[in-house]
């Protein structure tokens, strides 16, 4: 059962470039429309966008560059099935962020053998500029666009204007379903959550905690992304990479297969995990029968341990039975790898690999 | 044109009794259980494109099946296709603006005993408050009640839906789902979960609200057909189903063969770790019931995550991220 090609259906809105008369079908919901015949870029309400973004690499250079990335974490038997280079809209909204916020926060002082809580009044406001990227599609999930959001975020001075048609010939311009109204709403909503987790982080108890948002500017930026689907032994995985030359890096986040030594790491690593926190606990037993904790400590001493043994147990069993593990550009921690040349080495000696 | 090139296939959300439709017939009543349901041939409708044919989106979800834990290794060798089917489901995609206003009891602190920039004793008190929130919602409600559970609240992925054309429906091989709830009904239910929504908004700030007065502002309610590949497969005589999203090639959701042996391992682990936490609780007693307590949970966890996965469903669904 096959689907006639959609690049020759007409299913969509059919437009009329205004500067070369290029006739183009957009979606629907486009908000504007971008001319890869003549480059430019208009609102469908009138009147002319102006459009920033990065120049993207050729799909081949991504390949070459995720190929070898993927060699060097998943091993040879990776192999690249698709990538598709496309130029993603998003709207980098700058706004001046208030907010008002009052609670407390708990502290514990000691004297000598006491140990008593403490209750520290935190009330105050928060002011300050602050640039939120927005995706400008409406209806679509595309994998790794937190990264991808920090990413554009990261290298937003470097967007100026750029030749859309030679963008076109690399990459497939996706044109902006989210208007700029819509974008400073959204913006707005993340800001408010962004200064809430800030504030919530400083306390112990959030009383109120109220946030204004007034937008400065907004500008519609063009960051090229690639989109990668790769096989390793007959199962699939995705990445996703930074399609824009010059990238200080390509592989944003990528999940990637387990191997066999690597589940076992895991499964060793949370058992020791699980013994190490049991044997703290000793400790813990030293402190509570000799009186040295009393009240709320003492609560602290018996129930931490066992539920942090816990948590190192379940997680740390499914982690290593998971179907993939999800590797990011900048993630602080991440389990170590085996090299997978040491792997290599091992099965050379086994009489495995040619 | 002819009656049939004229006709597009319907099903009924009911009883799945096929109907062939004419082109503009708003309502239709069910000849099998006489359920009334609509095509909305008089409002502006939308699809998702079908991006992905049947042996692509089959293709990819072999290599996802793979992927997943205590699956059959066999299954790419030993698949029997059994139905492929691509089925349009109705979605009404409602976005609003929500603005509350709302006057309620909020909570402040006294504090007492002041010692070096704190205090020993905080009391809770309580004050009224008032606020104003705003909020932007997107809903993608179900039209039908058969929508496989699967979808519902399923994040549509797409390049953009296109208008609706029952000639490209036809020229796909799809079939069309009848819809039973219309606008009015499904922008009651966008407000319902928006309202919903703000509420939770507004118990961040207060633990009571007195008064509240909501302004929604509905901006659109559109109705979009959804593709989707639904797939029966035999495996060693036994039946199992995909649903794959025909415009982003997603598994949305699958049934898949267990491998034996590979669970009977999980279990084999689990049950070691279980006889582990026993036997660290009983070494780790004489330092104490603390530590003997902690091996014995920490162990008897990882136990019930390897457990998990020897028993777990055999069913799963792509994430989106």
């Amino acid at each position: 059962m096959g689907v006639a090609d959609p690049s020759r259906m007409r299913y969509g809105l059919v437009y009329q470039c205004q500067t070369c008369g290029a006739s183009l079908e957009i979606s629907p919901d486009a908000v504007v429309y971008i001319c890869p015949y003549c480059g430019s870029a208009s609102s469908l309400e009138g009147g002319g966008v102006e459009l920033t973004g990065l120049m993207p690499t050729s799909a081949d250079d991504v390949s070459r560059e995720v190929a070898g990335f993927l060699r060097s974490k998943a091993g040879r038997d990776a192999r690249i099935r698709d990538v598709k280079v496309l130029m993603l809209p998003f709207w980098a909204v700058r706004q001046r962020v208030k907010t008002r916020y009052n609670g407390y926060r708990r502290e514990y002082r000691s004297t000598g053998k006491d140990q008593y809580p403490v209750y520290v009044p935190v009330k105050g406001e928060l002011d300050e500029e602050m640039t939120t990227i927005v995706y400008a599609r409406a209806f679509e999930a595309v994998f790794g666009l937190e990264d991808l959001k920090e990413r554009v975020l990261s290298r937003l001075r470097e967007a100026g204007k750029f030749d859309l048609v030679k963008a076109a010939k690399h990459a497939k311009l996706i044109a902006p379903e989210v208007s700029e109204q819509e974008a400073i709403e959204r913006a707005k909503t993340i800001a408010s959550e962004t200064h809430r987790n800030k504030v919530q982080r400083m306390t112990t108890k959030l009383f109120d905690c109220y946030t204004e948002s007034e937008p400065l500017s907004t500008k519609l930026i063009m960051y090229p992304v690639a989109v990668v689907d790769y096989e390793w032994e007959g199962r699939k995985y995705r990445a996703s990479a930074d399609a824009s030359v010059n990238a200080p890096d390509r592989v944003l986040k990528a999940e990637l297969p387990m191997r066999g030594r690597y589940r076992l790491l895991v499964a060793m690593a949370t058992a020791g995990l699980v013994l190490l926190i049991s044997l703290a606990a000793v400790l813990s037993q030293a402190a509570l029968n000799a009186g040295f904790v009393e009240g709320e400590g003492a609560l602290l001493a018996v129930v931490l341990p066992p539920a942090a043994a816990a948590a190192v147990g379940f997680f740390g069993s499914r982690r290593a039975t998971a179907e993939h593990r999800v590797w990011r550009r900048g993630k602080r921690f991440q389990l170590p790898e085996i090299p997978v040349e040491a792997e290599d080495i091992i099965a050379k000696l086994r009489g495995g690999l040619p | 044109m002819t009656a049939e090139t004229a006709s597009t296939v319907y099903i009924c959300p009911q009883c799945g009794a096929e109907h062939n439709v004419r082109e503009g017939d708003v309502t239709v009543r069910c000849r099998y259980c006489s359920t009334v349901f609509r095509t909305f041939a008089d409002e502006q409708r939308y699809l998702l494109p079908v991006y992905y044919d049947s042996s692509t989106a089959l293709g990819n979800f072999l290599l996802w099946v793979k992927k997943q834990v205590g699956v059959e290794e066999s299954l790419p060798l030993n698949i029997e296709l059994v139905k492929v089917e691509l089925h349009f489901y109705p979605f009404w995609v409602v976005s609003l603006g929500v603005r509350t206003s709302f006057t309620g009891l909020g909570e402040d602190a006294e504090y007492a005993g002041r010692v070096d920039g704190a205090y020993r004793e905080v009391r809770t008190v309580y004050k009224r408050e008032s606020g104003t929130l705003e909020r932007s919602f997107e809903f993608a409600i179900p039209a039908s009640p058969e929508i496989p559970e699967a979808k519902k609240g399923y994040r549509i992925s797409s390049r953009g839906r296109s208008y609706f054309s029952s000639d490209y429906v036809k020229r796909v091989g799809g079939v069309l789902h009848g819809a039973t709830i219309d606008r009015a009904h499904a922008v009651e239910l966008a407000k319902e979960m928006a309202k919903n929504e703000m509420t939770w908004q507004i118990m961040r700030e207060v633990v009571k609200v007195d008064r509240r007065s909501d302004e929604v502002n509905v901006g659109e309610a559109v109705f979009v057909s959804v593709p989707v590949w639904r797939v029966t497969y035999r495996f060693k005589g036994k039946e199992y189903y995909a649903m794959i999203d025909a415009s982003s090639s997603r598994v949305i959701q699958a049934t898949y063969p267990p491998d034996v042996l590979e669970r009977a391992g999980y279990m084999g682990i689990g049950i070691a770790h279980a006889i582990a936490a026993v036997a660290f609780a009983a070494l780790l007693f004489g330092l104490g019931a603390l530590p003997a307590a902690t091996a014995f949970i920490g162990f008897a966890a990882a136990a019930a995550g390897y457990l998990s996965r020897a028993i777990g469903p055999t069913r799963a669904g792509e994430a989106v991220e």
